[in-house]
């Protein structure tokens, strides 16, 4: 498969601090890949610089062979909390997007149907638990049709069953519209569900300590012993690259 | 550490989960514990009625009963007698002359406020060159303002507006210019990451988040407007509650103003009513405590 993303950071620093130095990433299209590693190693941070939200480093971000510097509608942004304006409804965030326009979308319906949430269109944000607002924030990231999705730790504040059914939803839509994602997780057990491909940055700022293939089938079951045993073994070798 | 050691009760694999459970997440929040809440602060809204129907009743009384002398402080009755003495269209024109000052005074002020509060909360620079003179000025009591406003705009209605407005600024400005200033980075970066122009950043995003903040300020500018309405008023004026004030002192009529004082306070608790009513309407998407169905 082609590459979508080509990631090079010379060095991106915070004060006299280097957060990320000589990093290289690649991410095929259609690619899920998780991003995992020690708690401040750069991995938030490295999202942040793809999806534009900071251009303050050195390197270079190219996608599909095109250099990008700030934000662009391709790439889209999931973050950790689901960050609903409160006071719009939550087909309104949905269609929250430059064009301004408050109109009934007829795609805003359906996002809500993939997600789960079919009527809640004028349901104001106070009114969702946790994780209704996390499903919302997916179709939100989705409506701009993005090809690449970044996720920071998306479910880490949700309890564990929803956060199974969440990350069910996430491979279900993310097949459906066939975009590239890259996700940065704390979580072992997410990662090996729902990647093709673990990237383990090293806690000290320098290139990718270790990338491990998820060379499972899917449909991914969780009481499957073949999924324990790659967990166990992504565990021994982020534990061997000092990573935890 | 893996999930197949775990009872497999307590983890279902999700793939073979029922339905039902599927969806447990999706069933909307309960809201049994609201309505209990909701009940009770029906039932407990007279109480607001209590302390100053006991303190009427009780003003009432002592003064019948001669334990305070009527020339000091009337009763109750004696203020609805002074109110009808006066006459409905006497009271009407002192009344009618304080609000539209108020109101003149208070939209003028309020709407400078709106506009240099919105430069200074969305302007770092601006805020660095006008802030600090402004809490200086902030500082001023109302009173200080009158004499240099009385030298400058003479004793007709404008000194009397400009006081007003200077009250009803403060609180607006500071309200504006706070608010946009505190609005949540977060959300800031998901209108960001909509690509977002500035303008469209500021009246989609920045202004509907600073507006619990606006609001609050509007209403304390509303109520501090009435009060410096009052101080001007005091000085020169042949029409409004200020005047009634001055005239009850001259002429030693405790009653006339107590009439006067409670006009006040009616006419303040009304406007500030209106606003409230108006901002719970505005603000209904907020997750508070008080706006919990």
């Amino acid at each position: 498969m082609p590459d979508l993303l080509h990631v090079h950071i010379q060095s991106k620093r915070y004060g006299d601090r280097a957060v990320l130095q000589d990093l290289a990433l690649r991410v095929r299209a259609g690619e899920l890949i998780s991003l995992v590693g020690a708690s401040g190693c750069g991995k938030s941070t490295l999202l942040r610089l793809i999806a534009g939200l900071d251009t303050d480093f050195q390197g270079d971000i190219q996608l599909d062979g095109h250099a990008v510097r700030g934000i662009t509608p391709e790439i889209g942004f999931i973050f950790q909390e689901a960050r609903l304006f409160p006071w719009l409804t939550v087909a309104q965030n949905i269609g929250f997007d430059a064009s301004g326009g408050t109109r009934p979308d007829a795609r805003v319906s359906a996002l809500l149907d993939e997600v789960g949430l079919g009527g809640y269109e004028d349901a104001l944000p106070k009114h969702l638990s946790g994780g209704q607002a996390q499903r919302v924030a997916i179709a939100r990231g989705l409506f701009r049709r993005p090809r690449l999705l970044l996720l920071d730790e998306p479910f880490s504040a949700v309890d564990a069953f929803t956060r199974m059914k969440l990350q069910d939803l996430l491979t279900r839509v993310v097949s459906h519209h066939g975009v590239t994602v890259l996700m940065v997780t704390h979580d072992l057990d997410e990662a090996v569900v729902l990647s093709d491909r673990v990237v383990v940055l090293d806690a000290v700022p320098g290139p990718v300590c270790d990338v491990m293939d998820i060379a499972l089938p899917r449909p991914r079951l969780r009481d499957d012993d073949a999924l324990t045993r790659t967990r166990t073994t992504l565990f021994r070798r982020l534990h061997e690259a000092h990573a935890l | 550490m893996s999930l197949t050691t775990t009872s497999p009760d307590l983890e279902p694999p999700l793939s073979r989960a029922t339905p039902e459970a599927a969806n447990a997440d999706l069933r909307p929040r309960t809201r049994t514990h609201g309505q209990t809440q909701r009940g009770e602060r029906r039932s407990t809204a007279w109480l607001g009625w209590l302390p100053p129907v006991l303190m009427l009743l009780g003003l009432e009384g002592a003064v019948r009963l001669g334990w305070v002398p009527r020339h000091l402080l009337p009763a109750p009755s004696d203020l609805m007698l002074t109110l009808s003495q006066l006459g409905h269209e006497v009271v009407i024109q002192h009344v009618a002359a304080s609000s539209l000052r108020v109101l003149i005074g208070f939209t003028c002020g309020a709407s400078l406020a709106l506009l240099v509060g919105a430069a200074v909360g969305l302007r770092k620079p601006l805020e660095h060159l006008l802030d600090p003179s402004f809490q200086a000025l902030r500082a001023i009591p109302s009173l200080a303002w009158v004499p240099l406003l009385l030298l400058w705009l003479g004793i007709d209605e404008a000194p009397k507006i400009v006081l007003i407005a200077i009250g009803a600024f403060f609180p607006v400005y500071l309200g504006v210019s706070a608010g946009l200033r505190d609005v949540d980075r977060k959300l800031v970066e998901v209108a960001r990451m909509a690509g977002l122009s500035s303008t469209a950043l500021a009246r989609r995003v920045l202004f509907p988040a600073a507006m619990p903040s606006i609001m609050t300020g509007v209403r304390n500018g509303l109520s501090l407007s009435w009060m410096f309405m009052v101080a001007a008023e005091l000085i020169a004026a042949t029409k409004g509650l200020g005047y009634l004030l001055t005239d009850g002192r001259e002429t030693g009529r405790a009653d006339l103003v107590l009439t006067a004082i409670v006009l006040l306070a009616v006419l303040g608790k009304f406007s500030d009513s209106a606003l409230r009513w108006w901002e719970q309407r505005l603000l209904r998407w907020r997750d508070t405590f008080e706006s919990q169905p």
